[in-house]
C-alpha cells in the first residue's frame, strides 16, 4: 500500500497522446502482491488505449488473470506498447498490437477483421481509450476540438462495439472508462465531461439493451491517476498539484485502477450490470 | 446461477437458512483465492447466513481469520459456516447474541481482538426487515428494533472497532438498493439502509487521515433466509423476477464484492458504493 503513496512531480509533454517512458517518477502497473486467480482464464480482451497508462495496468492485470490480449494504440504511442506486449508475455499471454486511429471508422473495421482472424471472438472489451485538451476559457473549444474529443471518447466507443458485439456471446461483457468528471463536471475540461457524461449514460443504456444476451455492461470512473494523459494536458504547476485535492491527497496509480476491471471483467461481478465502480480517492459522488 | 424458487415462509426472525429450498450459493466451485486477506482477521455481524456466510467463507478462502455474529436462534447456521471456513484451513469464532443490546456490541469486538489477536476488517451486515403493507402497521416496536439493529449497532459495532483499526484497514457496511429506490412496503428497513448509505460516507471521510477505507455494498434481490421470513409465501416464489436480469442473486455472487473492498484491490477506493443488483439502474 505504501508503495501507492507516490507524489507527481512538475512535468510537461507537448505532444498527445502523452508517453509513458517519458514520465518521472513511472507510473506503477501492477503491485508486487498482486496474485493471479485464473479469474479471467483463456478469455480474450480487446483493450483500447492499452499501451500505457490505466489500459497497459488492465492488460497486465488480466493476463496474470489467464486472459490473451489485443491492444488498441495511436502509432506515435509505439515504445509504450511494445513495452506493455513484453510485460504481458511475460505473464504467458499472448498480447497483438493494433496501432490506429480510433477516430477512422476504416481502423476499426480493419481492427475488428484482424482482431478475428486472430482469436476468433472476444469475451471482454474495454473501452479505455480517450484524450483531453484543457481550456481555460469555454469559447476556446475550437469546434474541431470538439468533434476530435467526442469523435474519441464515444463515437468510437460506439463504433467499436458496434462491431465487436456479433464475436461476442452470453457471459461475455463490456467495460467502459468513464471519469469522475462525467458526475460533476471539470471547468477546464468541458468537452472532455461532457463525453464522460455520454460514456455513463451509454453505459447503462448499453446494459439494459444486452442484458436479454447475457452480456454485461459496466464502467469505471477514475479520479486523478497517474497517466501520460495528465502530463501530455497540464501545466507543470497544474501536474505537481495533481490529485492532492482528493481526500486521500495523492493521485491514485494505475496498478490501483486495473483491479476494479478484474471484478468486473470476471463472474465475481455476475450480478452486476450497468454500474459504475468509482477509484477516486475518496470523492463522493452522487451513487 | 439461476434457480427456480418455490412458495416458503419462515413464521420466525431471524430466518434460518438450512430451511430454505433450494438452498443459497455461498461460493462457486471455481472460486480460487489468491491471498488478497492473507492472515487478515475480520469481524461479520449476521456472518451465519446469507450474505454474511458467504463473505465468510470467500474471506477465508482469501486467507482470513473470522469472528461472525448471530443471535442464538441461528446456531445450526453458525455451526455450518463454521464448518465451511474451517475446511477453508482458517479459524472461525462464533459470537452469538443480540447486537441491539451496547454492551454486546462491545463484548463482539473485545472476542474478536482477544481470541483472534486483531481486527483488520468489520463487516456490518447484519439487517432485521419487517414487511408492512402500510404506514399504520408498522409498531412503534417495529421502528426501534429495525433501527437498533440495522443501524445503531454498526454506529457502536464500528465505535468499539476503531481504536484496533490502522491504516490498510476497512469497513464495509451492507447496504441496499432499497436505500435509493425506497420501498413501500419496507419503510422502516428501506430508511435504515438510507441512513447505512450515508453513514457509509460520512465515516470515509472521517476515517481518512487514518488510512482506513469505508464502503458499502447496496445488493437487490438475494436468496438469502431474510426474504422468507419477511415476506409472503407468493412473493417468495416472484423474488427477483422484476429486475433486468429477471432472477435473484445468489449470495455467491455478491461476497466477491466484499473481498474486493475488502483487499488492496480497492486501495484507491473509499466512500463508495458496489452495487450487485442484476442490472438495475440507480443514481450511481
Amino acid at each position: 500500500m505504501e508503495q501507492m503513496e507516490i507524489e507527481a512531480r512538475p512535468q510537461h509533454q507537448d505532444e498527445q497522446p502523452g508517453l509513458e517512458y517519458k514520465m518521472d517518477p513511472q507510473p506503477i502497473y501492477i503491485r508486487d502482491n498482486y496474485e493471479g486467480a485464473d479469474k479471467l482464464k483463456d478469455k480474450i480482451a480487446v483493450i483500447t488505449g492499452g499501451d500505457s497508462g490505466i489500459g497497459r495496468a488492465v492488460a497486465i492485470h488480466f493476463a496474470r488473470e489467464g486472459a490473451d490480449l489485443a491492444l488498441l494504440y495511436h502509432p506515435r504511442e509505439e515504445q509504450d506498447a511494445q513495452k506493455t506486449k513484453a510485460l504481458v508475455e511475460a505473464e504467458g499471454r499472448r498480447c497483438l498490437l493494433l496501432p490506429g486511429d480510433l477516430k477512422q471508422i476504416s481502423y476499426i473495421q480493419e481492427t475488428v477483421e484482424t482482431i478475428i482472424s486472430t482469436y476468433n471472438r472476444v469475451n471482454i472489451l474495454v473501452n479505455n481509450a480517450a484524450n483531453h485538451v484543457e481550456q481555460k476559457e469555454f469559447s476556446g473549444i475550437s469546434d474541431q476540438q470538439m468533434r476530435e474529443t467526442f469523435e474519441l471518447n464515444i463515437l468510437a466507443m460506439f463504433r467499436l462495439t458496434k462491431s465487436l458485439l456479433p464475436h461476442m456471446a452470453a457471459y461475455d461483457c463490456i467495460i467502459n472508462t468513464t471519469s469522475v468528471v462525467s458526475y460533476r463536471g471539470s471547468e477546464s475540461l468541458i468537452d472532455y465531461a461532457s463525453t464522460k457524461g455520454a460514456v455513463t449514460a451509454f453505459t447503462r443504456s448499453l446494459s439494459q439493451n444486452l442484458v436479454e444476451r447475457n452480456i454485461r455492461v459496466n464502467a469505471v470512473a477514475p479520479g486523478p491517476i497517474w497517466t501520460p494523459l495528465i502530463v501530455a494536458t497540464k501545466s507543470p504547476e497544474e501536474v505537481e498539484k495533481f490529485g492532492k485535492d482528493t481526500p486521500m491527497e495523492r493521485p491514485g496509480q494505475p496498478a490501483e485502477l486495473a483491479p476494479a476491471y478484474v471484478f468486473l471483467a470476471s463472474e465475481d461481478a455476475s450480478y452486476f450490470s450497468g454500474q459504475v465502480i468509482h477509484v477516486n480517492g475518496g470523492e463522493i459522488i452522487n451513487s | 446461477m439461476e434457480a427456480k424458487i418455490p412458495r416458503q415462509h419462515q413464521d420466525t426472525q431471524p430466518g434460518i437458512e438450512a430451511e430454505l429450498d433450494p438452498q443459497p450459493k455461498v461460493i462457486r466451485h471455481l472460486y480460487k483465492g489468491a491471498n488478497k486477506l492473507k492472515d487478515k482477521v475480520a469481524l461479520i455481524t449476521g456472518g451465519d447466513s446469507g450474505i454474511g456466510r458467504a463473505v465468510a467463507v470467500h474471506f477465508a478462502r482469501e486467507g482470513a481469520d473470522v469472528a461472525i455474529s448471530y443471535t442464538p436462534r441461528e446456531e445450526v447456521d453458525a455451526q455450518k459456516t463454521k464448518e465451511l471456513v474451517e475446511a477453508e484451513g482458517r479459524k472461525c469464532l462464533l459470537l452469538p447474541g443480540d447486537i441491539r443490546e451496547e454492551a454486546h456490541c462491545k463484548q463482539l469486538v473485545d472476542d474478536t481482538v482477544r481470541q483472534l489477536g486483531k481486527l483488520n476488517i468489520l463487516v456490518n451486515n447484519a439487517g432485521l426487515q419487517l414487511q408492512h403493507k402500510t404506514l399504520e402497521e408498522a409498531t412503534d416496536d417495529d421502528l426501534v428494533a429495525t433501527f437498533e439493529t440495522n443501524i445503531y449497532s454498526f454506529f457502536r459495532i464500528t465505535k468499539a472497532a476503531e481504536p484496533h483499526l490502522h491504516k490498510g484497514d476497512s469497513i464495509i457496511n451492507t447496504t441496499s438498493v432499497t436505500a435509493y429506490q425506497g420501498r413501500a412496503d419496507l419503510l422502516e428497513y428501506s430508511s435504515t439502509k438510507g441512513a447505512i448509505m450515508t453513514f457509509t460516507r460520512a465515516l470515509s471521510s472521517n476515517l481518512i487521515s487514518k488510512g482506513i477505507r469505508v464502503n458499502a455494498v447496496a445488493p437487490g434481490p438475494i436468496w438469502t433466509p431474510l426474504n422468507p421470513a419477511s415476506v409472503s409465501a407468493k412473493e417468495v416464489a416472484q423474488f427477483g423476477k422484476d429486475v433486468p436480469m429477471k432472477r435473484p442473486g445468489q449470495p455467491s455472487e455478491v461476497a466477491p464484492a466484499y473481498v474486493f473492498l475488502a483487499s488492496e484491490d480497492s486501495s484507491y477506493i473509499t466512500g463508495q458504493v458496489l452495487h450487485p443488483n442484476g442490472g438495475t439502474i440507480i443514481n450511481a
